[in-house]
Formats: structure tokens, sequence, C-alpha cells
């Protein structure tokens, strides 16, 4: 790669968001979000691995289990860039387009602006991108990605055994409205964003678990980590303990509620099961199971209980009745067919009907004089 | 009891609905509406509670009540009716395929709800074939705007009793799912609607082969006991609809 290679430390990623990015930052830009701006249209990340993307499309999530993958020296992280129709820009013009960047940061925090506005310096905590990495398409209001994540990211198996990192790694472009570009106007930025976090959320608390022949009902105090997804319950008709993993359990099958919710199952009435809860981060991360409790399979009657315990004659099945007579049910088929079939007339002799009607119209017509 | 009291209460307020409709028609004298006679099958849709006579067979203490209360299955219905002859009035034969579902929390062995969503469900879904009289001459001949109707035949009632999952329901091999033979009538009342908008009419017929549209209200007799025993899903009830003639 003939492009410098590219690594700061958290610490001093923060230092920068501090002193470029107070002056420079747009007013869309939210603490941590990826910068948007109305000249691009479209930003989006292309999935090649088992990353999560966010509904917006510019927020990508690898969690531990992608580990293998970010270290794969094959592994990029894809991407591109569109220019709204609004906006025209050429990116092949320096004077609209100023630059492609990558930096990192502490997730939450490290949005700025890699080039401020016409003249200034690059941010020192910015890399720009090689032309080798980055293309701009024949129109020239399409910029695509292809960065190496093994330079982009700079990981090693440490990283991924120490369970510690959790950081977001950004791609920027700069662009100028055509309008302006000839002013001192600063530039407009737009980011697609990776967030490697192999720190597992913090473990929620059960309170209670009730279980029925088909349902796990859970209540539960939730996880008191900031990113986390949604909640999933774990059992085993086994013994287990908290911090287990859960990879030896049933599930996990996530509730819907924050601090309740049901899975379905299917247990034996008097079973005892050992139920937990399980919370999951946007990197998919899952956190270390809940103290279990122990609740006995509670029976439950439904409406065909109720039936066949006061005696019900009904028996099942599919005869004319639980008597067994057939000769009704034949007459129905018949029915059925002898109706089918005047259908089938009608869809191969569409005219017919209609010249009977004009028949029994005219009929009704000379009736009436 | 509940029940009982809202079917007559809907069956109340259909009534008063076509009754209303009727009246309209000293408001809309001048309209004048085509009758479309030119037609060869109808389609109509309807829904209405449907209670099932299920506890028929038990006296006082039925499965139904005693696990669904006083609730009625939520019931709707299509069907499609072919023109055999026309004269005074319009014979026509009939396929109706209906479904009706009602549900209920399951209980534990004291009889006390579960504090889940475990839901127990009944299903009915009737085939009907029927015979169809319309007494459509004077809407014709007379600018009458209401068409009773008559229906009856025969139908056959495909069941099923769900657990929380959704599975069939199994009682010491008793499955909870099957069907039962049965007869049912039909005895309805159409408002013309093309009457009241003869342009909106004509439109409907131009690009849609729609010659007559409908409202109906009607009421409903079926018995699953005629042929047999077995669970009964029989029901009096009634239903409102539309219906579109071409």
């Amino acid at each position: 790669m003939n492009h410098q290679l590219w690594k700061k430390s958290p610490a001093v990623a923060m230092a920068a968001v501090v002193v470029v990015g107070v002056s420079a930052l747009p007013a869309v830009a939210s603490a941590g979000e990826p910068l948007t701006t109305d000249f691009i249209g479209e930003a989006s990340i292309v999935s090649h691995w088992e990353h999560r993307i966010d509904d917006a499309g510019t927020s990508a999530y690898a969690g531990i289990d992608q580990c293998d993958e970010l270290l794969d020296e094959d592994s990029v992280f894809d991407g591109s860039f569109v220019a709204s129709e609004t906006h025209i820009i050429d990116f092949n013009d320096t004077n609209h387009f100023g630059g492609a960047f990558r930096y990192s940061g502490e997730r939450g925090d490290s949005s700025f602006a890699c080039l401020a506005g016409p003249g200034d310096e690059v941010d020192e905590d910015c890399t720009e991108i090689s032309d080798e990495h980055y293309s701009v398409n024949e129109v020239g209001d399409e910029i695509s990605f292809n960065v190496p994540l093994e330079s982009f990211l700079d990981l090693d198996d440490e990283d991924c055994e120490a369970g510690e990192l959790d950081r977001s790694y950004r791609i920027q472009i700069a662009v100028r409205d055509e309008e302006n570009y000839a002013d001192d106007r600063g530039y407009e930025h737009s980011e697609l964003r990776l967030v490697v976090d192999f720190i597992r959320p913090e473990t929620p608390v059960l309170n209670d678990a009730f279980v029925t022949e088909n349902t796990i009902s859970v209540e539960f105090d939730p996880s008191e980590s900031d990113d986390v997804d949604s909640h999933a319950v774990v059992y085993s008709s086994e013994e287990f303990s908290e911090g287990d993993s859960i990879d030896d359990l049933q599930g996990p099958d996530t509730v819907t509620g924050e601090e309740s919710g049901e899975v379905d199952g299917s247990f034996s009435p008097g079973e005892t099961i050992y139920v937990g809860v399980v919370a999951r981060d946007r990197a998919g991360n899952w956190s270390f199971v809940s103290a279990p409790i122990s609740a006995t399979v509670i029976e439950t009657d439904g409406f065909w209980d109720f039936y066949v315990d006061r005696g019900g004659s009904e028996q099942g099945g599919y005869g004319c009745a639980a008597g067994g007579q057939t000769a009704p049910a034949a007459a129905l088929s018949w029915l059925v067919v002898i109706v089918a079939m005047l259908g089938l007339m009608r869809v191969v002799a569409p005219g017919r009907a209609r010249q009977t009607a004009e028949v029994c119209s005219c009929d009704n017509e000379a009736r009436r004089r | 009891m509940t029940s009982a009291i809202n079917v007559r209460r809907i069956a109340a307020a259909c009534v008063a609905f076509v009754a209303a409709a009727a009246m309209m028609l000293g408001a809309v004298g001048e309209a004048q509406a085509n009758y479309e006679v030119d037609t060869s099958g109808m389609f109509e849709f309807k829904l209405g509670p449907y209670h099932p006579m299920v506890d028929r067979e038990f006296g006082d203490d039925g499965p139904y009540e005693a696990f669904f209360g006083n609730r009625s299955m939520f019931y709707g219905e299509i069907s499609y009716d072919y023109h055999l002859w026309r004269e005074f009035g319009t014979l026509s034969v009939g396929l109706h395929a209906g479904y009706g579902r009602v549900s209920a929390t399951m209980v534990d062995e004291e009889g006390t709800e579960v504090d889940s969503d475990d839901l127990s469900a009944l299903r009915n879904i009737p085939l009907k074939t029927s015979l169809v009289y319309r007494y459509d001459y004077s809407a014709h001949n007379h600018n009458i705007p209401l068409v009773p109707v008559v229906k009856a035949g025969l139908n056959y009632n495909f069941w099923r009793a769900t657990d929380a999952s959704g599975d069939t329901q199994e009682i010491d091999g008793q499955r909870g799912v099957g069907g039962t033979a049965g007869i049912h009538a039909t005895l309805g009342l159409h408002l013309h609607l093309d009457f009241f908008d003869p342009r909106r009419s004509a439109s409907m017929s131009y690009l849609w082969g729609v010659q007559n549209t409908f409202l109906f209200a009607e009421y409903n007799w079926t018995r699953t006991d005629v042929f047999g025993d077995g669970i009964n899903l029989g029901s009096n009830h009634w239903a409102a609809g539309l219906a579109f003639e071409f």
C-alpha cells in the first residue's frame, strides 16, 4: 500500500474531537452518529461478512463473534456515497471534493471534520484514503470504497481475547456546494461507521419466572449497558449457574418487553425448568447469563380439555359427524362438484350466460309493455 | 345472557340501518336507477358475531361458556352465487366459505387464568352450498330498491381447537380437529345502492362490470347436529355485508 499506515489511540482521537470538531461540525451531527449532509443523498455500507448494519445503512457493528473475520487479511470495509439529486457534485473536481479520510475514536464522541475548510490542513488524526481504495464513477456523482480492515482497524489477537475494545472507525468525505465552492465556505461531511465492540453488555437480573406447558414468562431488571439492543430468555432442564455461557442452554429467545416478556416452548407439566435472561448489544454480543430461577411447569387447560373433560360426544376427525354417517357428506360433495362445473362452464363459454340474461331482459321488457 | 343481548343489539342495529336506508327513499324520490338483470352471478362478503351452540349437548355446564364465557366468534364469510334462472326473481346456486375464531386465556388446575398470554382458540371454517332465491322482480320493474333473499342448503364445518402454541389440542388420544356436516337457512334484505347513486352505479358497471351493488343484513340459522352427534357448531346469528352482482 502506498499510503501511510493509519493508527491512532482512542485518547488522541478524543483530543482531536475537542480541538478540531467544535467549529467544524455541521448542525446535523449528534454525538457518535455518522455525520450527514444534504449534499449526499445516499451513504451505504456493503455487507460482506456477518456484521450488523443499522436501519440507516451508515453504521455497521462487529462483535466478539466477528473477531476472526476482522482479523482476516482479506476482509474489507465496503461502502459508497452518492450525491443527492438536488446537489450535483463532481467528486473528480477538487473544488467540490475535499478528500476522503478515515479515522477512529472512542465510540460516542468521535465525530469531527477531517478537513474543515479550503486551505486548512487535514486533521492529524485523519488519514487520507489513497486512490487505490476508492473510485469515482464515470458520471462523478458516486464514490465507492474498499478499505482493507487489516490497515483500517489495526487489531490483533490480543484485542479479541481481552474483550476490552469498544471503538468506532469511520470513513468520511468532504464536499462543498457547487454554488459556493469559490468562496471560503467550509466543507460538509458525510460518514460511514464501523463499530467494533468486544465488550459484553452488563448481565440483567432475573426477578421472576413462570413456566406453563407452552410459555416461559419472565420479569427482569434490564442490563445497565447503554448499547443493549434486546433481552432474551435462556433455559434448561439441567441446573446452571450465573455467568455461564449461553452455548449449552436452550434459547436465547428474544423477548419484546423492556422489563418482562414471554417466549414459546414445549414443556411437560411438573417438570422443573431453570430459566435465565441475557442481554444483547447492537454488535451482537451476548451478556453472561443471569442467576437462574427454577420453575415448575404448570399444567394448563384449553377449550378442548374442557370439552373432553365434560364428556363431549365429539371424537375428532373428518366424518360427517361423530356418528359416522356419510350420505349427507357425499351429497354435499356432489353439490360442490356441480357448482364447480357450472362455474367452469361460465369460464369456458362466457357469452352464453350473457345471452340468457339478455333474453330474460327482453322478456321482462315485453311483459312490461 | 350478555352474548344474547349483544346479538339482539347487533340485530337491531342492522334492521334499523336497513330501515333507515329505506326511509331515505322519500328523500331521493327523483333518483332513477335501472336494476340491471343482465347478470350471471353475485359475489358477497359479510361479517358478524357467531356464537356456536357447543353447549347445547351439555345442559347447564357447557365447555364453551365455561372456557370462553360470553364471547362470540368474530365471523366473516365470502360467497359466490351463480344464477340459474331469472323470471319472477332470481334463482341461484351458491358456494360460501367462512371463518370464525374465538379465544381465551388458558387456565390452571384451579380454573384460574394463568398470568401469561397462553391462549386456547376454537376455529370454525364452514363451507356451504345453497340454493338462493332473490325477489328482485320489484326492484327491476317497480323501482323498489329492496330485495328480499332466502338461502338454504348444506354445510360442512371444519373446526379446530388449539393450544397456546397454535397446535391442535390432543387429550387422551382425542385430537381437537375435524369436521361436521349440517344444514343452514338464511333470510336477508338487500338494499340496492345503485338506486341512490346512479352515476356511480354506471361507473362501477363500466369499470368493473358490477351491474348492481347491495348493502345487506341477514339472519342465519345453522345446525350441525341433524346428521348425528358431535361438536355442535350450529348458530343463530346476524350478519351484514356488501354484495356485487355482475
